[in-house]
């Protein structure tokens, strides 16, 4: 019994230091990160291809706002219509 | 007699509602539940915590200037809510909703999905059914909105 609860303290002492190194990796990884992931993070974001991807991303949006400001002219409106009472 | 009840700012509002949220649907629940594609995964495949990094980004500004359509779209909302004018109509709101929602399936599709290839509904098929699938329920949802604007706006409420 004591033999287990030893082995166990053994097995949690292995395990804590790997499960923390595998959260800093993971903490780690973000576009404000300290760390060379988060630096590879940065430079595939903030690169060359940073204003072509804005771009991009947006895209469908100024359209969106265009189609909608059409819509709105062709939209019914009750403006005319015979009052009900 | 005219009842001067003009519902353009209400469906309006409606219709940049139902844009911003269904741009929400689409980022909830294929980009973070399914996780079936990110806004670029076409061109930077989510094979390394970078790519996915980068991805995570680019979902956020998808996101911001979803939250700011959604934004305008409240704002719309209750300006037509002050308005005293205005006759509300439940059935014509919904199809307004429906209609934006339609709308933001059929320009995202048509330009992130086939004409810019950033991704598609489901990455590992590249261009598939499923792309096409998406484009028509935005058909649905779009002649669906349409008519319900139609019937709300012709019913009394």
């Amino acid at each position: 019994m004591r033999f287990s609860t030893s082995r166990g303290i053994i097995q949690h002492r292995l395990l804590i230091p790997l499960t923390m190194s595998a959260n800093a990796v993971a903490v780690n990884a973000c576009p404000i990160c300290d760390s060379d992931t988060g630096r590879q993070v940065r430079t595939g974001i903030f690169g060359a291809d940073f204003a072509a991807n804005a771009l991009t991303v947006l895209a469908p949006f100024p359209v969106l706002l265009l189609l909608i400001a059409a819509l709105r002219w062709a939209l019914p409106t009750a403006r005319d219509r015979p009052s009900d009472s | 007699m005219n009842n001067h009840s003009d519902q353009r700012p209400m469906l309006t509002a409606g219709i940049f509602l139902g844009v911003g949220l269904g741009g929400f649907v689409d980022g909830i629940v294929f980009h973070q539940i399914l996780q079936m594609h990110n806004m670029l995964s076409a061109k930077l495949p989510k094979t390394s915590i970078v790519n996915m990094e980068i991805n995570m980004f680019w979902d956020g500004l998808f996101h911001a200037a979803v939250w700011l359509i959604t934004a305008w779209g409240v704002a719309l909302l209750w300006r037509a809510g002050a308005r005293r004018e205005g006759r509300w109509s439940g059935i014509a709101f919904t199809g307004a909703l429906f209609l934006g929602w339609g709308l933001f399936n059929l320009v995202e599709g048509v330009i992130d999905h086939h004409i810019l290839h950033l991704h598609h509904v489901v990455e590992q098929h590249g261009t598939s059914g499923f792309d096409y699938a998406f484009l028509g329920s935005a058909i649905v949802f779009m002649v669906g909105g349409w008519l319900a604007i139609r019937s709300g706006s012709a019913g009394r409420s």
